[in-house]
């Protein structure tokens, strides 16, 4: 027995070495390191290198640091990395973006277009879509596919699933649709096979982000529901043959394991540049075709590499796998450390980057309506004892910047007004004596006694309206394990000039839900949360190339309560200019740019926000991936479309 | 026998429902609202009247409107009809989530625990009969070092040294990205793969067990009955693995059943930094993501394993050793 066990021990050892042995082998690998790795010296590639294939060709393989779940549906989740790979598989959209951040109409899929102002305000899109569109396995994609999606992503199955149900929020007739009080979908029209109609409602209108609005991509319904389901409009709307909304005698919804046993198979209908061939839960491992029946995108563009692999790496080891070949292209690094290792990789040869910055920040999110931070002079006091400059080149490594106001630089309309901008606003320079002298004209002029504040008194008061003294201390929550907060510590908690101007900052760590609790002072999470308690948070925002923030600084007390304006700043000339910005004619540009300007100085004198740090993305890849331009206006998925690789 | 079985397994089930009622209780306890994490993607598009429709669907949905003790009723109702509820991140059921990471921890651990046995008992025997020999000097000393160091200073290690400097091993992952072969092939795509982490899961575990092996056997050594087995002219194979050994089994095999029961155990540290999608990984993600309904699941996996665990060794240690053999 004890030899035989003795033999099996060396057997086991044998057969561990002799899978090494077998690992290292080429044969196992289709995408060996030695094979991929290019002995190109610069970052530029060669010149002929710098001509598209006529045909897809290649492989490349994407690292990405969040994982995928398998289930590319986004109405479930929002996995940035699953919208990615839904993104890959879904086209034909009636509006696209562009590369500036700008929506026009995809004339690849729509033959024609026709938009009708109707009576009673509303307006509506009449989309005539081309007849030389399928999904990948040659199924046509008719109007009723369209359709489809207003129809089956609006329902209230939907909804009661788990799922956001928004994807005609603006259109006609949508809020009772939604919530199953009729089958009919009065905003959406079926005209014939390839013609359909969309009806944005009027209390919609106007709105400069129309076009967006009334985006709509095909649907197999299909795929999703099943062959006996059909949509049909007998002229006041389209509604579904079937009810899908309908129930088992146990309560279950009869559609709702048809959906979810849909949304789990990876291999869902593509109509986009490229199909799943295979999705590996247990490496979190896609595996994407070229879809060859794809006809191209706003610009007629087709893809031009034939497989996309999308992998789950680490961040710590990313460019290791870099370097090794395991990987073709990191997007999107932020860090400091994680652009330093990618630029020294550059260095070494074979490998490029390219940069783009960042559409959104890092923040300090002030509650403005008590407390000390209910004085706009105390927010520009801080504004003013906080070097952000020199907390962005700590935060960033050097690779990010600072902006005055909510908007990413990429975007169009910063771009067109940039020069102006920089002439109005303030850019809160690093300044103890301009911060003394904001504090002291907002009255904060007392020592602890209420006598006349002199320095080395401590911390400044000032005396209310109800004649009590009000101590310039303020409350700050931040999250735990966070970086930001360490910074923020150093740099403006301990600085020596912030006791000097008199104030103090009391910082409380928690986790990032109990932060969001006291910031919407929830009070259904307990009833300390509905005291206002806390006068600062650290967090960190972005913004979608649409724009629109006309919700964000409301002053209506059934809005802010329902959690709108967590800024609690009540400014109605803010809160005018945020609307205003965006309630204007889609052709009027001009109009839009400078009321973004207004909104912006206003914002920017306000404070609501000090922004601190926008980082600029660096993608790093190897040489064989060639015209790769990526920017924080489109995802990785637009950018893969115009690239294309050398083997 | 079957009787105490029997009050082993009726004790198990209440230690488990005291576990389900504290666990519960616990993660509820933790600030957060899973109905307003839902909701608010879509806030900013929608209008105030639809948001807050929105958000009470997802409150009554969630059951998050129910006194906590009703929500555990219905939480452990569903429990015991297989039902571990939704994941938040993932947005699908619990055990759906789990499964893959569940099998990739077993491979990985499969391998570990055969390895790590097949290394440390011969190991720790030899280490015993050459006490203080240089061959069993150079062991201890290896073995503190294996001890001591962290898990992660030995992956890093390995990975520059053998996946970037070398280029044997990849440095992440179960597979091949988009490889195809017979699935002798792929079996040995994957052991390509796992070689690294295996390597790594070994060496941390090396240290701990020689060592505990080496004290069980220098003990066993020492006791009377070896010292008169050799004077019967007993060969000194038999008396080490015969006598010795099954004397030196009893306290061993709590160990060595723990660690057939961590086969369903992940390992954080070496998961993260192989990127392997395991239970250790999956934990800890969970548990930062808020995903409390994937952080109770596993953790009371991880009770029923240990309690189960206990009740295996206690069983074993009857058959190992007659004089605790339980008869009742």
């Amino acid at each position: 027995m004890k030899r035989k066990l003795s033999l099996l021990l060396a057997l086991v050892l044998a057969l561990a070495l002799f899978m090494t042995a077998c690992g290292s082998s080429k044969d196992t690998a289709t995408n060996d390191p030695e094979e991929t790795e290019q002995p190109t010296e610069t970052g530029e590639g060669d010149e002929e290198t710098l001509e598209p294939p006529a045909e897809p060709m290649g492989q490349l393989i994407i690292g990405n640091t969040t994982e995928m779940s398998g289930e590319w549906l986004p109405y479930f989740q929002n996995i940035a990395s699953d919208y990615d790979i839904w993104n890959f598989i879904n086209g034909y959209s009636t509006v696209a973006i562009t590369f500036d951040g700008e929506y026009v109409v995809d004339t690849t899929v729509v033959k024609d277009y026709k938009v009708t102002e109707n009576e009673d305000g509303s307006k509506t899109y009449t989309w005539t879509i081309a007849d030389n569109l399928v999904y990948d396995d040659g199924t046509p994609i008719t109007a009723k596919d369209y359709v489809a999606s207003a129809l089956l992503w609006s329902s209230q199955l939907l909804g009661e699933m788990g799922g956001s149900n928004s994807y005609g929020l603006y259109w006609k007739g949508w809020s009772e649709f939604s919530k199953g009080q009729t089958n009919v979908f009065a905003g959406v029209n079926l005209i014939d096979d390839y013609t359909f109609a969309i009806t944005i409602d009027a209390s919609n209108l106007p709105y400069f982000y129309e076009l967006p609005m009334v985006s709509v991509g095909p649907t197999k319904l299909s795929y999703w529901l099943d062959e006996t389901v059909d949509i049909a409009d007998d002229g006041e709307g389209c509604y579904f043959t079937v009810d899908i909304n309908a129930k088992n005698p146990d309560g279950s919804l009869v559609y709702a394991e048809k959906i979810s046993a849909a949304k789990s198979n990876p291999f869902y209908p593509a109509s986009g540049p490229y199909v799943v061939k295979s999705f590996d839960a247990t490496t979190k491992t896609a595996v994407l075709e070229v879809n060859d029946k794809y006809v191209g995108d706003y610009t007629g563009q087709k893809p031009k590499i034939k497989t996309i692999i999308y992998k789950l790496v680490n961040q710590s080891t990313q460019f290791d796998e870099l370097a090794t070949g395991s990987v073709d292209l990191l997007p999107e690094n932020g860090s400091g450390d994680a652009i330093n290792a990618g630029l020294d990789l550059v260095e070494q040869g074979g490998f490029s980057y390219s940069t783009h910055p960042r559409s959104g920040y890092g923040k300090i999110h002030f509650a403005c309506d008590f407390g000390p931070t209910a004085d706009v002079e105390v927010r520009q006091a801080i504004a003013h004892l906080l070097d952000r400059n020199e907390f962005a080149k700590s935060f960033t490594g050097g690779f990010g910047s600072v902006v005055n106001g909510p908007y990413g630089e990429a975007m169009w309309f910063y771009q067109e007004t940039k020069a102006e901008l920089n002439q109005k606003v303030n850019q809160y320079p690093y300044d103890l004596n301009k911060a003394i002298e904001l504090l002291e004209s907002a009255g904060w002029t007392l020592n602890a006694n209420g006598e006349p504040y002199k320095e080395g008194d401590g911390v400044r008061y000032k005396r209310t309206e109800d004649g009590k003294l009000m101590p310039l201390i303020i409350e700050w929550a931040s999250t735990e394990n966070n970086q930001v907060s360490d910074l923020l510590v150093v740099k403006l908690q301990q600085n020596p000039d912030l006791a000097k101007a008199g104030i103090q900052i009391n910082q409380t760590t928690m986790t990032f839900p109990e932060l969001i609790n006291w910031m919407y002072r929830d009070k259904s999470q307990g009833a300390e949360y509905a005291v206002p308690t806390y006068h600062m948070f650290n967090l960190a925002t972005n913004y979608s190339p649409w724009y629109d923030l006309s919700t964000e600084y409301v002053t209506d007390p059934d809005m802010v309560a329902a959690g709108y304006n967590t800024n609690y700043i009540f400014d109605e000339e803010l809160e005018r200019l945020s609307k205003e910005m965006v309630l204007v004619d889609p052709n009027d540009r001009e109009g839009f740019k400078r009321k973004f300007v207004d909104f912006i100085v206003r914002w920017n004198y306000l404070l609501p926000d000090l922004p601190l740090y926008s980082n600029i993305y660096h993608d790093f890849y190897n040489d064989k991936l060639q015209n790769w331009k990526m920017n924080s206006n489109v995802d990785v998925t637009q950018a893969v479309l115009y690239a294309w690789v050398t083997e | 026998m079957g009787k105490y079985v029997a009050k082993r397994l009726l004790y198990m089930l209440f230690v488990l429902a005291v576990m389900t009622f504290v666990l519960f209780f616990l993660y509820n306890l933790i600030p957060g609202d899973p109905a307003r994490a839902e909701v608010e993607p879509m806030k900013h598009r929608l209008k105030p009247e639809e948001y807050q429709y929105r958000y009470e669907q997802a409150r009554k949905r969630l059951g998050l409107d129910d006194p906590l003790i009703v929500r555990y009723g219905k939480w452990v109702r569903n429990l015991l009809k297989g039902d571990l509820g939704i994941s938040k991140v993932y947005n699908k059921p619990v055990i759906e989530v789990l499964k893959p990471p569940l099998k990739v921890t077993v491979t990985v651990n499969i391998f570990v625990t055969i390895f790590s046995l097949g290394i440390t008992i011969p190991l720790g025997i030899i280490c015993a009969v050459k006490k203080n020999s240089k061959f069993d000097k150079v062991v201890q000393v290896f073995t503190i070092v294996g001890y001591s160091l962290p898990v992660f200073i030995f992956a890093l290690l390995f990975i520059y040294a053998f996946a970037v400097k070398l280029r044997w091993f990849p440095v992440s992952g179960m597979k091949t990205p988009n490889f195809s072969g017979t699935p002798w092939e792929e079996f040995k795509d994957m052991m390509h793969h796992l070689t690294l982490p295996l390597i790594v899961l070994i060496i941390g575990s090396l240290g701990g067990m020689t060592r505990y092996v080496r004290a069980a056997m220098i003990d066993a050594l020492s006791m009377d009955c070896i010292k008169t087995a050799r004077a019967k002219g007993l060969s000194e194979k038999v008396v080490i693995y015969s006598h010795a050994w099954r004397n030196a089994l009893l306290p061993v095999i709590t160990l060595i059943i723990g660690w057939f029961m961590s086969i369903f155990s992940g390992s954080l540290v070496t998961e993260t930094m192989f990127v392997l999608n395991g239970m250790g990984k999956i934990y800890i993600d969970a548990l930062n993501n808020q995903d409390y309904n994937i952080a109770l699941a596993i953790q009371l996996f991880y009770i029923v394993m240990a309690v189960l665990g206990n009740l295996i060794a206690d069983l074993s240690y009857g058959i190992v050793d007659p004089r605790v053999r339980v008869n009742k």
